[in-house]
């Protein structure tokens, strides 16, 4: 089996690696690069515990050869803190407790970090339209959708 | 196995039979065996949208999101697949070939008599929705003037298709309710005359319904001419 030798750029630091054939990039964030933010759950993209940020898009990391994006960025929940210091969502979910188990929590979170990239001042649909892929088992969507409308507007009167 | 990632076109053609073809790999990435190699069409140049006049032409790699970004009466068919998550990997190709109760947007194809550009050892040429094999390149058909879509889930967002119904007033295509997509013809000789309620009775002629998790084979059929009914007189 042919590896291969795969470069991207994780949480803004030039990662190289070898990766056996088929690798996914969450196989690679967790088992290579030592990364374990983003959970493997369902492993087939129906769960979203695994979501990171590929070029700034959010995408289930279990569905992604990471053979295919070489020479993409990755942003994942570890590079969302600023050193101690969490970022608006990151302080929003822990105030609201919005994690409960928090297996779902790091899907969630980057979720939500690239809703409001996007869009500054999301209504309640939108939210619930942005983390309908990311699956919640103890059913706390309710703290969770109120913690992204809570951190929007942390952020948007910071 | 091997994972292939080739830079074009040409080079991606020379790949067939090497291994699975996949553009997003929301479906066959956590479905492939391990000795299973792949072709993954993410660099190959195939991803894009142009509109000329009516005509829209859409590469083959393109993912959902930006279908529903900038192809505005689609936009509504793309909010019901999947969630933002998957549509910004899965891709208009690959929609095509996932098996029902997805691919929804291929439901929309049909109706549109969308074309769809091929390349194999033949060489490349235009198929109809229902012929697509080998390399689908790209895909492309003409914004119509009245367009009905509606999709019955089980919830609101990221859910299989129950009974899923396109048309641009003129063909209708279903969703959900056989193996793969499906025209209802006699629904559309029924629509021609301008009966919509026997066209939605007589959807049921095409339809070959299976049970899943989603709902039972006798569900769908009982509810489709409901949906197709609703469909057809909810213009977008």
């Amino acid at each position: 089996m042919p590896s291969s030798v795969i470069e991207i750029t994780v949480n803004g630091s030039e990662e190289e690696f070898i990766a056996k054939p088929g690798t996914t990039l969450l196989g690679a964030l967790r088992d290579t690069l030592g990364l374990t933010a983003a959970k493997r759950g369902c492993a087939q993209g129906g769960c979203g515990t695994c979501t990171v940020l590929l070029d700034g898009r959010p995408v289930m990391s279990c569905l992604v050869a990471v053979e295919t994006i070489d020479g993409s960025e990755v942003q994942t929940l570890e590079g969302v803190a600023d050193g101690d210091r969490l970022d608006e969502v990151q302080a929003a979910f822990l105030e609201g407790f919005a994690t409960q188990c928090g297996f779902c929590t790091p899907g969630m979170i980057m979720a939500a970090e690239a809703l409001l990239a996007r869009n500054p001042d999301p209504t309640r649909a939108d939210v619930v339209e942005a983390i309908s892929g990311n699956v919640c088992r103890c059913t706390g969507y309710g703290p969770i959708v109120a913690a992204v409308l809570d951190a929007a507007e942390r952020r948007r009167s910071a | 196995m091997k994972v292939h990632v080739p830079e074009s076109v040409d080079e991606a053609v020379g790949l067939l039979g090497a291994g699975t073809v996949i553009a997003g790999g929301t479906h066959v990435v956590p479905r492939a065996a391990p000795t299973e190699s792949l072709v993954s069409l993410r660099r190959a140049g195939l991803a894009g949208i142009t509109v000329q006049d009516r005509t829209v032409r859409i590469g083959a790699a393109t993912t959902l999101a930006q279908v529903g970004r900038e192809v505005e009466f689609l936009h509504a068919a793309i909010e019901s697949i999947a969630s933002p998550t998957i549509r910004n990997l899965a891709t208009v190709g690959g929609n095509l070939f996932v098996p029902q109760p997805h691919g929804d947007l291929a439901v929309c194809l049909l109706a549109l008599d969308a074309r769809v550009s091929i390349i194999d050892a033949d060489g490349a040429r235009e198929v109809g929705v229902l012929e697509a094999e080998g390399l689908v390149t790209a895909i492309r058909f003409d914004v119509p003037q009245r367009w009905y879509y509606t999709k019955a889930m089980r919830r609101r967002q990221n859910s299989g298709s129950i009974v899923t119904v396109a048309s641009d007033g003129t063909r209708i295509a279903l969703g959900g309710v056989a193996p793969r997509p499906v025209r209802a013809t006699a629904a559309e000789a029924a629509l021609a005359e301008g009966d919509v309620a026997k066209a939605a009775e007589l959807s049921v002629e095409a339809a070959d319904p299976s049970d899943d998790a989603y709902a039972s084979a006798w569900y769908r059929r009982r509810v489709l001419p409901v949906h197709v009914r609703r469909a057809l007189t909810n213009a977008v």
